[in-house]
């Protein structure tokens, strides 16, 4: 048996060699190819039997006398043979599937000798145990060296599978390499050469050139391959690079070929803007327009990171602790990070010796922030001691400038705020020559325009916000509000109030229906409006240098008799049936046709009783009525009332054909008022009919309209 | 009562002891795995309430359009849809997309291009429709992104993805894991508040779900603000009782709470007692803050005079530079009514008129105020609409339902480089360059703030979670 494994194991191992030796011109069968692919299977069984046998060997005694050591020494005589045809197997294996396609030549042919010198080794081993075993320094040297050799040519297999850093990368830092700076970028050279030397070059340089392709030089890439030239920028797909790498993946022909690292959108989106343009191998990035594609890839890709490093040491922590209160926050920014950021809340908490307390950590302030703290101009000697201060707020703080020139020391602030601030155009001298300063905020400061012009000529290098100029804006002022709106339906007589927000602003009313105006109308005073009848509120609000407001326009409806009880006599829509009580509940619809406080009618009309206990004397009944033609919701076609002693015996006391309108107009409530004799009468009989075809501006044309309606007044 | 002695009890059980025991074993045995720079790698400790890195932006205010803005009428001009005005929706650009209940019985999807006027804005060529004049001017300020896309097409589920990074409810809330990242900023205030705003158009309902702290510590939850004369109800001490006398009653209250805090561990307590504690010093910085009646005229000239009327759009954000600028991490606005399903030009016109001027008036003051550059400022809905119309169909008139494969948002501020971003197809209905996912814009506004979203996580329920949960890519094409 053993011999029989030995001579196999001879058979293999000059095979091996052999086929080593002529590997250039070696041919395998699909059939064989099967067999290299167990190559990665097989593997691991060689490694592991060497490894035990190499231990095993050191442990074998010098002489055989027991039978124990005779069988130890059996024991290790099978482990060895054992791992000298599996090792020849697996190297004849991998001999096999190295030639197939796609491997990194160099490792290949530096895995493919360590497989064969591990192989022959253990066969050699094997072959002369009996001399190396009589030896303890031969043993040990044998031993030693096969198990280095496994380890190289195993490692070398695995980074020829998993890719070259796969085992040391979660060492590595994963601090990406150096960027070049956009400006200096060429396009070839920094964006597509990278992907070429990641996805392709590993199958396409002079030593494995597939498809007799080569892409390491500009030269060769012109050349192209066996199947001509890489790209073709006229051709729709721009020729054979962008084609292949667009065909599915299941393509024969695909690449980078499947099973290989794909290229990513963005690579793919590089190599075809390149080679749409042109394809030019000089390009700079920066020559580009800015709306050009690549341009913008570039930009995203070759971004420098613009975090700041901070060279100064991080302050104390127990400092940092000690210095943070409620109104004075310090922070780091960021995690590890030793530069602070310091922010001020509360004016009314602030003083100067909270400012003057930062002196521990003054090195390490970069972001100060005193919005709106009573800082005075004394204060900016503190500030100027923070020397390594970016970014200064003193918005509406008290400074007058006076002291500016102090902050020139901070020779790294780039960001300084200063709005709402009683600067003086004296001082402004001192911001000239400030090449560091990249962006001033001026808004709403006491300075001339030509002073600021003025500033911004001198500081040419700066970003100079002025802000918003309300100036030269005149705006319209917002309709006056009502304050008590629930008194739109009043028994008593009442009063209205209304309110308006702006400062210094009027409200002008009326109470007869006509507009107001800004010379005659009355004003509207705290005290309110007083009414005393049914009437309808028009008031605006004025104010010199502002547009006056919309008209607000108001219904007030002096309650009249309330009905005893109410039946409809055809059911609302159910959906806005809100209860027929509502009707004389003494107050009206919102303008919210969804809010349930209306009775909705579309397929049927409203047809309404209304009984009284006591007989009235009925003059004028008003119906409130919501429009909103938006919505579908009209005006009703026809109003009538009947009225009369009982429900059998009514008579028509009025009919009203309101007014149609002819064009869309924003939401509002209206009272649709019938007027007629006196009468004396127990019940009323209430209609109104809704519209049965829209008009033909309407977007709904030829459909039915709706009629909503919520409380009718009985006087 | 019973309940919290069993948790209690449960607090110190015999698994958790062991388990702690395991750990302290464990951990002797092990510290060398845990030493972070043991090998030169630099694993950065989880959570200690600071940024990872260097952050662009400090703050954020979210400007929500609840309810669905039409990206077609604002922001993406598709001049095809108006060539092909009442023509069906190619069934090869639909490619199946879901449909809502609200359009899946209709027999015809025709096409309806917008009745509003577009053109180009600022030095990045920004499209803005008629309905932004404002907008338009601070486009060079601003990103629109153009591509964004959801999962979601019903209106609950895609603003609870927007708020939580999740479509079900109650996991903690964008402003929340900002808070518990880098926690609050001024300690007077809360570090996430909620403003409401409703407008004329077709509502949604906001819930307090979308600001809720989740699983999270609960002095994280936002802490919405009243929108009536007074922000903050309840903040005046009574008459007779002066501020050294609510100290004295705040300190006895704290110290009955910690004692029942040593008896039963509920963590819980805690956290009232910090908010016992915000809430006093609340009581000066508050009316500090919100007080609007000391605006200059330029700054009502600016939000327009409806900033000083509680409640509105206007006021609302010029409360929440007020906010922010002192140091309030998250600001939240939801403003309603964008739901343009049956007249959406008539209601968007509104919409427009009441947000628009001062949207763009909070970047403008911000900017002057110098704080523009650390706050960052996202102004969009939960979805975009449709290409074609729901219901009749006519030039000036038309209604839109739920999109979700594509729609518009704009970003400005700390980080963001303004511009346009990415591309849709000339239907306006999918995206052809670009996408950015709900969990691509949670992961993008982390980093501007500092915050690796893959980091920033929660152990909860024996997982750990994150706002993006399992995805999320920063979107480094808006990034400054």
């Amino acid at each position: 048996m053993k011999n029989v494994v030995y001579n196999i194991t001879l058979g293999i191992n000059s095979l091996l060699v052999f086929l080593v030796l002529f590997s250039e011109s070696l041919l395998i069968p699909s059939w064989l190819q099967v067999v290299g692919r167990m190559h990665p299977l097989l593997l691991h069984f060689p490694i592991v039997l060497l490894v035990i046998a190499a231990v095993w060997e050191l442990f074998l005694p010098k002489k055989i006398a027991t039978k124990e050591e005779s069988l130890k020494t059996e024991i290790g005589d099978y482990l060895l043979l054992s791992a000298a045809i599996t090792a020849a197997l697996s190297a004849l294996m991998g001999l096999f599937l190295s030639q197939e396609e796609g491997y990194n030549a160099e490792a290949i042919a530096w895995h493919k000798w360590t497989g064969v010198v591990v192989s022959t080794a253990a066969f050699g081993w094997f072959t002369f145990k009996k001399t190396i075993r009589a030896s303890l320094l031969l043993s040990r040297l044998v031993s030693g060296a096969s198990l280095a050799a496994i380890i190289l040519a195993g490692h070398q297999g695995a980074n020829i599978t998993h890719g070259e850093d796969f085992l040391t990368a979660p060492l590595q830092s994963k601090n990406e390499e150096a960027k070049v700076p956009l400006e200096d970028a060429v396009v070839f050279t920094d964006l597509v050469k990278p992907i070429l030397e990641k996805k392709c070059i590993n199958c396409h340089n002079s030593q494995k050139s597939k498809g007799e392709l080569l892409m390491e030089t500009p030269e060769q890439l012109l050349k192209g391959g066996k199947h001509g030239k890489l790209w073709n920028a006229d051709s729709a797909d721009l020729g054979l690079l962008v084609h292949r790498i667009h065909l599915p993946m299941d393509a024969k022909e695909h690449m980078p070929p499947a099973g290989k690292p794909q290229l990513t959108s963005d690579e793919i989106a590089i190599l075809r803007y390149w080679i749409k343009s042109g394809a030019d191998f000089k390009q700079k990035v920066n020559e580009l327009a800015g709306s050009d594609p690549l341009k913008i890839l570039a930009e995203s890709l070759l971004k420098t990171s613009e975090v700041e490093t901070y060279t100064f040491k991080a302050a104390n922590e127990g400092t940092i602790k000690k210095l943070n209160t409620n109104y004075r926050v310090i922070a780091p920014l960021a995690l590890g990070s030793p530069a602070l950021s310091v922010d001020f809340f509360g004016a009314s908490q602030f003083d100067n010796t909270q400012l003057k307390a930062l002196q521990d950590i003054n090195t390490q302030i970069v972001q100060l922030n005193l919005n709106k703290m009573p800082v005075k101009d004394e204060d900016l000697k503190t500030i100027a001691g923070f020397e390594n201060l970016r970014k200064l707020n003193l918005s509406f703080t008290q400074i007058t400038g006076r002291t500016l020139n102090e902050l020139k020391n901070l020779k790294f602030l780039h960001t300084l705020s200063l709005s709402g601030t009683k600067l003086k155009n004296a001082d402004l001298a001192a911001l000239k020559d400030w090449p560091a300063l990249k962006a001033l905020k001026l808004w709403n400061v006491s300075l001339a325009k030509k002073d600021i012009m003025a500033l911004k000529s001198v500081l040419s290098r700066t970003d100079i916000e002025t802000g918003f100029d309300g100036d030269t804006v005149i705006a319209q002022l917002s309709m006056p509000i009502l304050v008590n709106d629930d008194m739109q339906v009043f028994q008593e007589d009442t009063k209205i109030k209304l309110k308006h927000y702006v400062n210094g602003a009027v409200i002008r009313y009326t109470l007869d229906g006509t507009a107001p105006d800004s010379l005659t109308s009355p004003i509207y005073t705290e005290e309110g409006i007083l009414i005393n009848k049914t009437a309808v509120l028009n008031a605006k609000v004025y104010l010199d240098g502002w547009i006056s407001s919309d008209t607000l326009t108001q219904q007030f409806y002096r309650a009249g008799f309330r009905a005893d009880s109410i039946r409809l006599a055809q059911q609302p829509h159910p959906q806005y049936s809100g209860k027929g009580k509502m009707l004389f509940d003494g107050k009206l619809g919102d303008k919210n046709f969804k809010s349930g406080k209306w009775l909705g009618f579309k397929e049927t009309f409203f047809e309404g009783y209304a009984y009284f206990n006591q007989p009235i004397r009925v003059s004028k009944v008003t119906f409130s009525a919501l429009i909103d033609i938006g919505s579908y919701i009209m005006p009703p076609t026809e109003l009538q009332v009947w009225g009369g002693s009982s429900a059998s015996d009514l008579v028509l006391l009025k009919t009203l054909n309101p007014q149609q309108p002819d064009k869309i107009s924003p939401m509002n409530l209206q009272g649709f008022e019938c007027s007629f004799n006196p009468k004396q009468v127990r019940v009323l009989k209430l209609v109104g009919k809704s519209v049965q075809k829209l008009p033909t501006w309407h977007p709904g044309k030829g459909d039915k309209g709706w009629f909503f309606v919520d409380e009718v007044f009985v006087n | 009562m019973e309940k919290e002695i069993l948790e209690h009890g449960l607090n110190t059980n015999r698994r958790k002891f062991l388990s702690k025991l395991g750990i302290g074993i464990g951990s002797a045995a092990l510290g060398s795995l845990l030493m972070p720079d043991l090998f030169g790698s630099k694993e950065e400790a989880i959570m200690t309430g600071l940024p990872h890195f260097a952050p662009k932006a400090k703050r954020v205010i979210y400007l929500f359009q609840n309810g669905a803005p039409s990206q077609l009428d604002l922001f993406d001009y598709k001049p095809k849809l108006n060539e092909m005005f009442g023509q069906e929706l190619p069934a090869s650009i639909r490619m199946g997309q879901r449909l809502t209940g609200m359009t899946s019985g209709q027999a015809s999807y025709p096409l309806a291009g917008s009745v509003f006027k577009f053109s180009q804005h600022g030095e990045h060529g920004t499209w803005l429709s008629e309905l932004l004049p404002y907008t338009s001017k601070i486009a060079n300020d601003i990103c629109v992104i153009k591509t964004m896309h959801t999962e979601a097409i019903n209106h609950d589920p895609a603003l609870t993805f927007f708020q939580t990074g999740a479509q079900v409810g109650n996991r903690p809330s964008f402003g929340s894991w900002l808070s518990y990242g880098l926690g609050s900023e001024n300690k007077n205030l809360p570090a996430f508040c909620v403003l409401l705003s409703q407008g004329k158009g077709n509502g949604q309902g906001v819930y307090s779900k979308l600001w809720t702290n989740g699983f999270l510590d609960a002095t994280h939850q936002g802490v919405q603000f009243s929108s009536g004369e007074n922000p903050v109800l309840y903040l005046n001490n009574p008459d007779a009782i002066d501020k050294a006398d609510r100290r004295k009653m705040l300190d006895q209250v704290a110290a009955l709470n910690n004692e029942s805090y040593n008896t039963f561990g509920d963590p819980e307590i805690q956290a009232k007692i910090q908010q016992y504690e915000m809430a006093f010093r609340m009581q000066t910085a508050v009316p500090e803050v919100t007080d609007l009646r000391n605006e200059p005229k330029d700054v009502i000239k600016m939000y327009g005079p409806d900033c000083l009327i509680p409640g509105t759009y206007a006021a609302n954000c010029l409360l929440a530079r007020k906010l922010s600028e002192n140091g309030v991490r998250f600001v939240q606005l939801y403003h309603q009514g964008w739901d343009g399903h049956g007249n959406l030009p008539g209601e968007i016109r509104g919409q427009c008129k009441d947000t628009d001027q001062a949207s763009a008036a909070l970047i403008t003051d911000l900017k002057q105020r110098g704080l523009l550059d650390e706050t960052l400022v996202i102004w969009g809905g939960e979805f975009g609409r449709t290409n074609f119309c729901q219901g009749p169909l006519t030039r000036e008139m038309y209604g839109r339902d739920h999109h979700p494969r594509c729609f518009s948002i704009w970003m400005a501020g700390g980080g963001i480089k303004p511009g346009v971003y990415g591309e849709t197809d000339e239907f306006g209905y999918n995206i052809t360059e670009n996408p950015v996912h709900v969990n691509d814009f949670h992961a993008t506004a982390l980093h501007l703030l500092g915050l690796d979203h893959e980091k920033l996580t929660y152990k909860h329920l024996g997982r750990r979670y994150r706002l993006t949960d399992v995805a999320g890519k920063v979107v480094k094409g808006i990034l400054a």
